[in-house]
């Protein structure tokens, strides 16, 4: 199935591009949103990097998976247009979160303060650290898959990561002394 | 093994990358020292919360954007090749008179044909009995309504036409929509689209709308006008 669409977007089938890069979309933008820090340019940087893929797609040689080949396009294409804007938005929030299951209302509040400060520690770790977790944490690559991403060895990777929780639970800390009771 | 070391070793221990050696020993070591533990439980607190946290929404329009613009992509590709091939044997002179012959059909297409065909959008689905239009000259109230009206001319009937109608900061359907879709078909001749609109800033926007058929596209802007309210 997968590898007919591949066939298919290489040959420049939009509708069959489209299909393939469906279940990757909704992660490309999670990991804009958090190395942007700004929906819109999240928005801009996510459609570039999936618009590079349709270019380059004739170039993949499937001797990767075709996930681990999107996301290091993907990388790419952040760290160089992430890169201008951090500069730009260095205090822009996260706005558009919305939850889908129906809690009561005071469940909610409480969720969203937690996911609320979740989001703000995450915002700030420094981008290296930023990336693992978002990259092992969230969206649940491995740590193979992520070294492969990012371009780095697997060692760093796992070094990083226990980096960046141990930032993590600290800032995290600081935000409220029962976060973790 | 002491507790600096044990600290380090959390991470990979939640994810299970420790040696079986490293394994025990860092268990016998987390048995007996409360602190580690607490972090230990942290940790995978942590790891489960960040696994769990709600993923912000795709934007609103997200996929009709990027298929217009994989649409744009794949033309110009298409365009790239073919001026690759025909550049290499192609005269000035048959350039010259293709483009004339272009222009020909496109004022055949302009000036033939007057059937008019209706579509109604956003807030409207008959042609009212005082029937105006927003003019050029006029704009729109701020916070006022109006009609806008869009023509296309079609040289023939054309199937699976599909019609996108973005609007500007300062203008919003009544049904407060910032994007229109249409999908259908276009009877030769005039096309008249008619959608109800009201000025929600002042200033000079361009409502652009774009029809799209297959990988052509074809964009238009409509100037209008939002008149600040006088004190």
């Amino acid at each position: 199935m997968e590898r007919d669409l591949i066939k298919k977007a290489k040959s420049g089938d939009v509708e069959a591009f489209e299909q393939l890069i469906r279940k990757y979309e909704q992660k490309i933008y999670n990991i804009a949103l958090y190395f942007c820090r700004n929906p819109v340019e999240a928005e801009d940087i996510s459609q570039m990097a999936i618009i590079k893929m349709f270019k380059s797609l004739k170039n993949f040689k499937e001797q990767s998976s075709l996930s681990t080949w999107i996301f290091r396009i993907v990388r790419n294409v952040f760290l160089d247009e992430c890169k201008k804007s951090f500069r730009r938005h260095e205090v822009e929030q996260i706005e558009n979160f919305e939850f889908i299951d129906k809690k009561s209302a005071e469940e909610i509040a409480g969720r969203n303060q937690l996911f609320s400060w979740i989001n703000s520690a995450i915002k700030k770790l420094p981008e290296k650290f930023r990336m693992v977790v978002v990259l092992c944490d969230m969206e649940g690559f491995d740590y193979k898959e992520t070294a492969e991403i990012l371009n780095v060895p697997v060692g760093t990777v796992r070094s990083r990561l226990n980096r960046a929780r141990r930032m993590l639970k600290e800032i995290l800390r600081n935000f409220s002394d029962n976060f973790f009771v | 093994m002491n507790c600096r070391k044990a600290k380090k070793m959390i991470s990979d221990y939640i994810d299970g990358f420790l040696n079986p050696e490293e394994r025990v020993e860092f268990e016998s070591h987390i048995r007996t020292c409360r602190n580690c533990m607490k972090e230990l439980e942290e940790m995978e607190r942590l790891k489960e919360i960040l696994k769990i946290a709600p993923r912000p929404l795709l934007p609103e329009n997200f996929h009709t954007k990027l298929h217009y613009k994989l649409l744009e992509v794949k033309e110009k590709e298409s365009k790239k090749r073919e001026n690759r091939i025909f550049d290499f044997f192609r005269p000035v002179s048959v350039r010259i008179t293709a483009i004339a012959a272009l222009t020909v059909i496109i004022c055949v297409a302009i000036f033939t044909g007057r059937p008019k065909e209706v579509i109604y959008m956003s807030g409207i689905n008959h042609v009212p009995e005082n029937y105006s239009t927003i003019s050029m000259r006029q704009g729109l109230p701020l916070n006022g309504e109006g009609i806008l009206k869009l023509n296309f001319v079609s040289k023939k009937k054309v199937k699976d036409v599909e019609l996108i109608i973005e609007m500007p900061d300062g203008i919003k359907t009544v049904d407060n929509k910032k994007t229109i879709c249409w999908r259908g078909t276009l009877r030769k001749g005039e096309n008249i689209i008619l959608l109800k609109v009201k000025g929600v800033k002042p200033g000079m926007w361009d409502v652009v709308t774009s029809l799209h058929k297959n990988s052509v596209k074809k964009r238009l802007k409509r100037k209008i006008f939002v008149k600040p309210v006088r004190i």
